[in-house]
């Protein structure tokens, strides 16, 4: 599934970061199944905030050309924040991603 | 093909009120419902896949994102709404005369009274009453501000699962399908289709041919008038193909009462989930226009409403048991408007809160802050995406809370949108579209109501139903 392909080096950097208690295996296996449950244009929806958040918004909110799961800490955490208070056409593509991914990591939480 | 008295599109409480009432009074009804029966999900998340149109993605995206979350199910929105029961103000309801020549609120007031029961409202019990909202009463009296009360719901035998968003798991809840279709099992005037999508009307002798879709496949039948009962997001749509020349208002004067909640952490567990979630309520004491109910989520859901992410989102959810929330929504002032340039089925809303709106948000905000720190939390987060958003101490939130609320900055949600085919506006008094065409679901409403809609709009859906059963008695 090319939403899982995209989606997933974000969904590790961001539960790692967040000290989310899953393992790699169940963080593939569960976001596998919520994004398989989601018809395709919600499945384009969370590829493409996948690629926004990982490769251009680092750029486009810290001006950083790194990936994501590059980054260092507090640029990470910054850069959560900054999507957290973009613009809401760019808050609501990030949740294209950020929807599914809660859905995993929530309740799994430190 | 079989034919029918009235065809009704949609089965949220205008219509399933309104096809109830035309059966019990002899007429052949065919009701369309796009979802299906909600069943208790597996969990949350997969509520708002099956029973949520677009997933819960519905949404005005401009300077302010403002999801409006509808329902896709038998029962309509009453599938996933908080069962909250309140009657349409009377100051507003007089008004309406005006709008719309013939309007009587005085037997409409009637009306409220019939769907009133027919719903089943009772008074929510303390016993199930969430601990959110509990903390939310005892932070009232601790600040000596009267009016804090136990709200009306349709769910009399509710046993406090908290999920009513979710669809009720113990079917307490009073949905429309429960409390108007159900009784009409095996009734022979009734026809129920779920799974079918109404696509097109044509006027042909006597009525309407009806072009419907269920499972990939095309349906036809044929209707002596047509009830559009598809919501405010979705009916402009219908109107505006059956009613050309009402294309240009169809669509417009859309409200949708801005909401949010704050959240607030607590020394002792809370565990705000269980419970009902919005059991309690206050109208504030200064501005009638800002109303406090409860709310709360399950955590994927909380995660997602939180003003936050990253380590400072985990810190939060990590304390889940410890968090309350409590919410509150505005009569807004505000019109936004909903287009459809892909078709139906991904309505796009425009709608932005004016600077009344945004001061009366910020002023029910700061004040649940106040009450949760009175009722001992330990610290509060506004829905409002700041960096300082977070409050330990109700002298930090005078310092530091803000002044005045930016649109960009908001945390909030609609959940009820109404108006876009208004009383007087669209349809008229008798909440006809056009010869044969009727609407009867939350766009007819022709203005803010304040109040959470769902016995206005059933009221709606009943006095309808005696207009069309007596306008054909007479002719």
């Amino acid at each position: 599934m090319i939403s899982l392909a995209l989606a997933l080096p974000f969904a590790r950097a961001y539960a790692r970061h967040g000290g989310y208690r899953l393992d790699e295996a169940e963080l593939s296996r569960v976001l596998e199944r919520r994004l398989a449950a989601l018809p395709p244009w919600a499945r384009a929806h969370a590829a493409a905030a996948a690629l926004f958040a990982r490769w251009l918004a680092p750029a486009a909110l810290l001006g950083r050309a790194r990936r994501f799961e590059r980054l260092e800490d507090p640029d990470r955490e910054a850069l959560l924040a900054a999507l957290q208070r973009a613009p809401a056409p760019l808050r609501a593509l990030y949740l294209g991603i950020k929807a599914p991914l809660m859905t995993v990591c929530a309740g799994r939480a430190p | 093909m079989t034919a029918y008295d009235f065809a009704v599109v949609g089965s949220g409480v205008g219509g399933a009120a309104a096809a109830a009432r035309l059966v019990r009074r002899g007429a052949r009804v065919l009701l369309i419902e796009e979802g299906e029966k909600a069943q208790p999900p597996r969990d949350p998340v997969d509520a708002l896949a099956r029973y949520y149109v677009a997933g819960g993605a519905t949404a005005s995206v401009g300077r302010s994102l403002v999801p409006v979350p509808i329902g896709r199910a038998l029962g309509g929105t009453t599938a996933i709404n908080s069962g909250t029961c309140l009657r349409p103000p009377r100051a507003l309801t007089r008004g309406w005369r005006t709008l719309a020549p013939g309007f009587d609120d005085d037997r409409f007031a009637e009306y409220v009274e019939q769907a009133w029961t027919e719903l089943g409202a009772r008074r929510a019990s303390l016993e199930t009453a969430s601990t959110s909202s509990r903390l939310f009463l005892r932070g009232l009296d601790a600040l000596g501000i009267p009016g804090g009360h136990l709200l009306d719901r349709a769910a009399e035998s509710c046993s406090g699962a908290g999920r009513c968003c979710f669809v009720c798991p113990t079917g307490a809840k009073r949905t429309a399908d429960a409390a108007f279709l159900e009784p009409l099992a095996g009734a022979s005037g009734l026809e129920v289709r779920t799974g079918c999508r109404f696509l097109d009307a044509r006027d042909v002798h006597g009525g309407f041919a009806l072009t419907l879709e269920r499972s990939g496949r095309r349906e036809r039948a044929r209707a002596g008038a047509l009830v559009l009962s598809a919501g405010a997001l979705r009916s402009p749509w219908h109107a505006r193909r059956l009613a050309p020349d009402r294309a240009r208002e169809a669509g417009r004067r859309l409200s949708v009462h801005p909401a949010a909640k704050v959240f607030a952490e607590f020394d002792a567990p809370v565990y705000g989930s269980n419970g009902v979630p919005q059991g309690a309520g206050l109208v504030d004491p200064e501005d009638p226009a800002i109303r406090y109910e409860g709310a709360f989520t399950p955590p994927e859901l909380t995660a997602l409403t939180m003003p936050l992410d990253g380590r400072a989102l985990a810190g939060w959810i990590g304390r889940y048991d410890r968090l309350a929330a409590f919410g509150y929504m505005i009569r807004d002032e505000a019109r936004g408007s909903v287009a459809y340039p892909v078709g139906p089925s991904l309505p796009v809303l425009s709608y932005e809160p004016t600077a009344r709106d945004l001061e009366r948000l910020r002023r029910a905000m700061l004040f649940v802050a106040r009450v949760f720190f009175a009722a001992g939390a330990r610290r509060v987060l506004l829905p409002v995406n700041l960096p300082a958003n977070v409050f330990d101490s109700p002298e930090a939130l005078e310092r530091g809370a803000p002044s005045r609320l930016d649109a960009r900055r908001l945390q909030t949600m609609g959940f009820h949108p109404l108006g876009t085919c208004g009383l007087g506006r669209v349809v008229d008094a008798d909440l006809r579209l056009r010869e044969g065409v009727y609407v009867c679901d939350g766009s007819v409403v022709p203005e803010s109501l304040g109040v959470n809609p769902q016995v206005t709009i059933a009221a709606f859906g009943l006095r309808l139903a005696d207009r069309l059963l007596g306008a054909r008695d007479a002719r």
